[in-house]
Formats: structure tokens, sequence, C-alpha cells
């Protein structure tokens, strides 16, 4: 399994964990605030995903991150900068 | 106990009480995820903390023969609206230090209040002694951090979380100006209140 499905599949997954909303209706444009309301679950959600991905996010990171895809792309992006050696 | 308290100050004892729930079913989800170690020790201890203040305050409230105003919203709920939402270890515990210390001085100022009920200002102490750890272990976190974020980058979201900490309270200060006017026209002479 590539990155990116691994990134997608952990994320549907998670998210779906989260809210208790079978994966299949969770959908790429699906606004992240709406699918989780609650603020702190919202936290409790990032601070899963990275641990899961082993990636770092930042406050400012979040912005322009919007949709489920919004944050997919935020997440694919962050794990292959961090593969690349240094 | 049949206390008399102030519908001001039963409010005041109220809001304390919901916004030390708020901190304990918050600390206690993330001592619940991070990985074994300090981190999770100081943590989880700081969420039995809040639970305990949260208890205090209830305490409190019954023994002056009362029961606890209903509230919505919590001091903290106002945060991520100012502050944005942290989303790491890091932005969390900058977040959180900044908050702990309006909560001293918050409780500060209350106990500066004269005439203060004996048992408000027991409540008030026996947390306050909880809450200079609470900023101990968080510096002391922080600090360890430094290596992975930077210090400059800790610093800026101090100053940012601190920024939005005095809106907030700014806020809070305004929109219950009755109900808190009393922490200010004992202490204060100035017939106006100050953050």
């Amino acid at each position: 399994m590539n990155n990116q499905q691994t990134s997608k599949q952990t994320l549907m997954q998670t998210l779906s964990k989260f809210t208790k909303i079978p994966v299949e209706h969770i959908h790429l444009d699906r606004e992240i605030t709406e699918l989780v309301a609650d603020s702190f679950l919202l936290i409790e959600l990032m601070l899963n995903l990275q641990e899961s991905l082993g990636v770092d996010l930042e406050q400012e990171d979040l912005e322009e991150v919007h949709t489920v895809g919004d944050l997919l792309n935020l997440l694919e992006q962050r794990m292959a900068a961090q593969a690349i050696p240094v | 106990m049949v206390s008399q308290l102030s519908d001001n100050e039963r409010w005041m004892m109220s809001f304390y009480r919901y916004s030390e729930i708020t901190g304990a079913l918050f600390f206690g989800r993330i001592a619940a995820l991070v990985p074994a170690g300090q981190l999770q020790e100081d943590l989880t201890k700081h969420f039995s903390d809040e639970s305990m203040h949260s208890w205090y305050w209830t305490q409190a409230i019954s023994e002056l023969g009362y029961r606890p105003v209903s509230l919505r919203n919590a001091y903290q709920d106002a945060y991520l609206e100012a502050a944005g939402l942290p989303v790491n270890l890091m932005e969390i515990l900058a977040i959180t230090n900044i908050f702990e210390k309006r909560v001293i001085g918050q409780y500060s100022r209350h106990l500066k209040v004269p005439g203060l009920n004996p048992v408000i200002k027991r409540t008030i102490e026996r947390i306050v002694e909880d809450e200079k750890w609470h900023i101990q272990w968080i510096n002391k976190a922080l600090k360890n951090l430094a290596e992975k974020y930077g210090e400059d980058a800790i610093n800026k979201k101090l100053q940012k979380y601190k920024k939005a900490d005095d809106e907030i309270y700014g806020k809070l200060l305004q929109e219950n100006q009755d109900r808190l006017q009393f922490l200010f026209d004992r202490t204060e002479n100035t017939g106006e209140m100050q953050s």
C-alpha cells in the first residue's frame, strides 16, 4: 500500500471512529467541522492522526483546511515531505 | 449550613466549578491519548486535580446551602474561537500555560475581596496550591519540547495565546459586568473594572 492509500484509509477510519459515521458515508467534500462539531474532539482527532501517520502538524497548517479532502491533501503532503531524507 | 451568598458569588462559584469540569474532561482525554512517560503522568495528575477542583466547588456551594447555577459555557470554550485550535502537544501545553496563569490571577483577585466567605477562601487556597504546580510542570514540559519545536516557536505561541486570553477575559468582564463587579468594587476604588 502506498502513502496515499495509507493516509486516506487512516483518515477515513479515524474519522469514522470519532464520528460513528460509516466510512462509506464520509465524503471528501464534507466540511470537517460539520462532521466533528465538538472542538475538543477535533483536537483529539488531530493528535490521533499525527500519531497514526507519523506526521507533525501545527495550528497554522489548518488555516486553509476546511473539508476532509483538504485535510487528506495536507496529510499526504506532510507524509511525502517527512519521507524525504534531509 | 445556609450562609448569605449573593447571586453573583453563587454564579462565580458555579462558573469556577463548570470551568474545572471542562478542564478535567479535556485533560482526561489528552492523558488517555499520550504515550506512557512523564508527560502522561503529569497530564493524568493535572486531569485528576481539575476533577477534584470541580468537586471542591460543588462541595463548597453545597456547604453554603446552595445548588450550582446551571451553565453551558466555560471560559475554555472561548479559547478555541479566539486562539484557534491547538493541534499538537506543544500548542496544547502553551495554551494551558496561559490559561493556568489566568486562573491563578483570577483566584488571587477573588481572595482579595474583603469579608470573603471563609468557605470560598478555603476552597480557593486549596486549589491555588495545585494551580502553581500546573504551571511548573507545563513550563518544564515546554522546555523539553523546545528541542523539537524550537524556543522561538514556543514563545511565539505563548505570545499569541496571551493576546487571545486578554481578549477573552476582557470580553468576559464586559459581558458579565454586573456579576463580576463585586471582585473589583471592594478591592479597587476606581469605579471601573480592570483586567
